[in-house]
């Protein structure tokens, strides 16, 4: 009797093993959990902001860095709000003894840039995506992956304006904020140019062009630095997207949008 | 007794479960564990392979609706012309095919007629909600209601989803067009219009889905998902406004009603980091969410409901769901890479 249990336990085991790996359902390792949910009361930082990460999954740990590099279960565990002070880029991932890890997700904190006085619209942004007002672009609110957030401006593939500086100031660069959403027609843009001047008449141009994008990617919070250098009080900028949706997409030959937050002249 | 509860008892009493904990200690190297979703009462495992087809044979686009007809079979709506609607039985295996002209395909709805099935089919793109025979013959189409004057063309009219009552009346939500919700008698006569685009009690942002609620056999009401909103607004047959449920977080698609509880997919997560956030929402007899299978535990603070998110990225963009007389569940997903829908085995 207990030989037949002996043999009978043995072949469980055994069928089950084997049958294992086929299971008809699908097995928690194959899956990912979701990024941790980042919230920061200020991404525009001139004292303190306070980060939050969080995701309600029992069992899950994040960890984090503040360096740049990718986290790993080595890296920082987050237990409560991380006060920030400065600047800099703060990458999260979270951890399951279940289930796969989650992708990074990160957060960049901006210094706070020189208040820019007035801003002169030569484009109008679309009326769907009108921000929360004229200085949406400078109010230290950056918009979040949700192209619906109020403090998106939206553009039919140009946006252009003027800013104005109280005074006369040195800028170091500035920095462009910008919507990267392929999957909801938003393209990174294609080329910017900025125009600098001290007295509204004589502008020095500088042009860079950005790489294009050859597929559809997750909706992210993108900038760029544009060296200035120079004591200035007027800055001119032009940023243009792809002048139609290229081929690869489902929106092929259509205009794409082009969503701007936050320009911020560094000092 | 039901099918579940036999295999639960029959389960419990046999070798494996009493000595799968033991095994899985001693003999750590064969320790996979079947996916369980969902939460309290309503957990699931997962068959991402129900269902799957020969892509050149029987391709999908996306997988609009599902529903079980009188005879058991799952009737899956999608708006790939090719074969817009593919039946199968509740183990996955493909019966039969139909339909090739229905491009903007969306909302499927079965009536019952003296002991026949039919299907109300809401099209998007031909501005049309059209009525067949559960092997395709159509019976009736209803263009957009010009006469209603809340209409300029019929390109303000796309309609998402239909309900239908006892006596053959029915409803149209116009969920992607002016987001008006129609009232027809059994011939296709219309009878009333109420709601509209608008943040107001009564209106709506993507009026997406809506059923006849009966659970309640002397106050019947309709329930209709207001998607953009993350509420669900319930009204009166006669098109008054009666009450709301707020689901913070959750795009809900249509209401399904199965014995007492309400079902549904869940297109995606409000302010979720990837965009493909999509999950499933079940909700009690009184209205309470008691499980979301792929996000979080459903938490109440003084009776208000905990902003809801996918936790993991099993479903993408679910669509809709439909559930067996086994209380199995299946997930047909909007834009999820042309994936065939998705099996869900009550545990």
């Amino acid at each position: 009797m207990m030989l037949k249990v002996m043999i009978c336990f043995l072949a469980f085991i055994f069928f089950n093993c084997k049958l294992k790996p086929d299971s008809l359902f699908l097995q928690q390792d194959q899956i990912q959990i979701t990024q941790p949910r980042l919230e920061a009361t200020n991404q525009l930082i001139d004292s303190i902001a306070y980060l939050t990460a969080s995701l309600k999954l029992e069992g899950t740990k994040i960890y984090y860095t503040t360096n740049g590099e990718s986290p790993s279960e080595n890296s920082n565990l987050y237990t409560s709000p991380i006060k920030v002070i400065n600047p800099g880029t703060y990458k999260f991932k979270a951890y399951h003894p279940d289930w796969k890890e989650s992708d990074i997700v990160e957060k960049v904190f901006y210094k706070k840039g020189i208040p820019i006085d007035s801003i002169i619209w030569h484009s109008n942004a679309s009326d769907r995506y009108k921000g929360v007002g004229s200085l949406t672009l400078n109010n230290n609110k950056k918009g979040t992956v949700d192209f619906k957030d109020t403090q998106w401006l939206g553009f039919d593939t140009i946006a252009h304006a003027t800013l104005q500086l109280k005074i006369e100031s040195f800028v170091k660069s500035i920095t462009i904020g910008y919507l990267s959403d392929p999957g909801s027609w938003i393209f990174p843009p294609a080329h910017i140019t900025v125009k600098t001047s001290v007295d509204g008449n004589n502008f020095k141009k500088l042009s860079i062009n950005l790489q294009s994008i050859d597929g559809i990617s997750a909706p992210s919070l993108k900038h760029v630095d544009i060296p200035i250098g120079e004591d200035i009080k007027y800055v001119q900028v032009e940023v243009k997207n792809v002048s139609s949706i290229p081929d690869w997409h489902e929106g092929k030959g259509n205009k794409a949008w082009l969503f701007m937050d936050e320009w911020v002249l560094n000092y | 007794m039901s099918r579940r509860i036999f295999l639960k008892q029959s389960s419990c009493a046999s070798l494996g479960i009493l000595l799968s904990p033991l095994y899985s200690n001693a003999f750590s190297f064969c320790d996979n564990k079947d996916v369980i979703i969902g939460h309290n009462s309503h957990q699931y495992k997962v068959n991402m392979n129900w269902g799957n087809l020969d892509p050149l044979k029987t391709p999908v686009k996306d997988c609009h609706e599902m529903v079980q007809d009188s005879k058991g079979r799952i009737v899956l709506l999608t708006n790939h012309t090719k074969n817009n609607i593919i039946i199968y039985d509740k183990s996955g295996k493909l019966l039969e095919t139909w339909g090739t002209q229905f491009p903007g395909g969306h909302g499927l709805t079965l009536c019952k007629e003296n002991g026949e099935d039919f299907l109300l089919i809401t099209d998007y793109e031909r501005h049309q909600i059209i009525k067949t025979t559960i092997d395709g013959k159509v019976i009736f189409e209803i263009d957009y209601p010009k006469e209603t004057g809340k209409y300029n063309a019929k390109e303000e009219f796309k309609p998402t989803e239909t309900t239908v009552l006892e006596n053959g009346d029915f409803y149209v939500a116009d969920g992607y067009g002016n987001q008006y919700i129609l009232h027809y008698n059994h011939k296709g006569e219309l009878l009333n219009i109420f709601g509209g685009r608008g943040t107001g009690e009564s209106q709506f942002l993507n009026a997406h889905g809506i059923c006849y609620d009966n659970r309640d056999k002397n106050n019947p009401s309709i329930l209709i998902s207001a998607r953009e909103m993350n509420i669900l607004k319930r009204f009166s047959l006669d098109g008054n406004y009666m009450s709301s449920i707020d689901i913070p977080g959750a795009l809900i698609c249509r209401p399904v009603i199965h014995k007492d509880h309400i079902y549904f997919a869940v297109l995606k997560s409000k302010k979720a980091p990837n965009s493909d956030s999509g999950f499933l929402l079940i909700m009690d007899n009184n209205n309470q969410v008691v499980s979301c299978p792929g996000a979080t535990a459903p938490t109440y603070n003084n009776s208000n409901l905990e902003e809801l998110y996918q936790t993991i990225r099993l479903f993408q963009y679910p669509h809709d769901v439909c559930i067996d007389e086994d209380e199995n569940v299946y997930v047909a997903q909007w834009n999820s890479g042309n994936t065939y829908p998705i099996k869900l085995t009550r545990v």
